[in-house]
């Protein structure tokens, strides 16, 4: 492999993407390579044309339906507003992601322990039934311990 | 400018659809360019285009700006645009990568055909501006790994490094690669010069 071969390719590298000592190296080669010389020149005179040549290219057609179409499409795509706020501001606050989570999850807590603890054990699984028989009405509970009927006034005297 | 792209996608992000149609307009041309370049048919690359700014819209919340706006948009047009070629074609990597002493031919001293007609102040001109079209021009018969190269080197101005991250091959390829692709372009352009076009110039490569 000719000196050459190995330094062509490195020619058009930018600032920092060769190593110091194979810059350093090149850079030596240079100095006594007229043909990496003139190749380092033309790289150099076409630097950005080709960039220049396709927006030039881009220039010419017409771009009024483009974004109509994106938009259309977008549309067609776009989750709620509503969700993507939410989404966003979970990202930008993880804390508040981390409630949201955690809020069903107390909620189901605190609702058993209310049902465990809260109050008589007896009322607290009490379903009440009423029922009405000849223009009278008498209320029956369901406990845990079996029905308890509770008797108007009138007939507890 | 790029303030002001942040603040429209912080406004697209909540909803704001004219902030997102700005940056569409604002960028559209340029995302086009860069998949036109790798793609090359136009119809393709336009489609390839609004697929990069639907695709922006709906990953607007993982959009960090640890880039600029423009970056992203582009990486993410250029990775369709690859994904695309990759759908379609079978290159041959390994020949073309592979970098002989045969490939030196033609561009000793002498030869430097671009920078000789455009001079010592390659500003602007009527010349330049030619030479530019025609490099647009040629890119487009550049086989398809040569093209993406050329494009996201030039018109994404991405480092060896990002390079090697971004087509998945060795550093050393990718200076390799890119040698093939401005030594081809430089014979494109010399075969345009040889039909008799700008007196004195036309020909060389490209960097």
């Amino acid at each position: 492999m000719s000196d050459c071969t190995h330094y062509r390719p490195l020619v058009g590298s930018r600032p920092g993407e060769l190593a110091a000592a194979e810059a350093g190296a090149l850079a030596a080669h240079l100095a006594t390579c007229d043909g990496c010389r003139a190749w380092e020149a033309e790289l150099a005179a076409a630097d950005g044309l080709l960039a220049r040549g396709l927006l030039a290219e881009a220039a010419r057609r017409d771009f009024a339906p483009f974004v109509d179409r994106v938009l259309e499409r977008v549309g067609r795509r776009a989750p709620a507003p509503l969700l993507e706020r939410l989404v966003l501001a979970f990202r930008r606050h993880p804390a508040l992601a981390i409630g949201a989570a955690l809020a069903p999850i107390a909620a189901v807590v605190a609702l058993v322990l209310a049902l465990r603890l809260g109050g008589d054990g007896d009322l607290a699984d009490a379903r009440a039934v009423q029922l009405t028989t000849e223009g009278g009405a008498t209320t029956v509970i369901q406990s845990k311990d079996g029905p308890v009927v509770l008797l108007d006034d009138d007939e507890e005297s | 400018m790029e303030a002001d792209d942040l603040a429209l996608v912080d406004a697209a992000r909540a909803g704001d659809r004219g902030a997102f149609q700005a940056l569409v307009i604002r960028h559209q041309r340029k995302v086009y360019a860069v998949a036109l370049g790798i793609v090359k048919d136009p119809d393709q690359a336009w489609d390839v285009a609004q697929e990069a700014f639907v695709r922006v819209h709906s990953h607007l919340a993982d959009f960090k700006g640890d880039s600029s706006f423009s970056t992203w948009v582009l990486r993410i047009a250029s990775h369709l645009s690859i994904d695309a070629l990759r759908r379609e074609r079978n290159d041959r990597r390994a020949s073309l990568d592979d970098l002989h002493e045969a490939d030196l031919a033609g561009t000793g001293a002498g030869e430097g055909i671009l920078a000789t007609a455009l001079g010592a102040d390659p500003g602007e001109s009527a010349l330049r501006k030619e030479l530019a079209g025609k490099m647009a021009e040629a890119l487009g018969q550049l086989p398809a790994i040569h093209r993406e190269i050329l494009v996201l080197r030039e018109l994404e101005g991405l480092s060896y490094e990002e390079l090697a991250a971004r087509l998945g091959i060795q550093k050393g390829t990718v200076m390799s690669r890119l040698f093939h692709a401005r030594k081809k372009m430089q014979a494109l352009l010399g075969a345009y010069a040889g039909r008799g076009a700008p007196p004195g110039g036309g020909g060389g490569s490209h960097g």
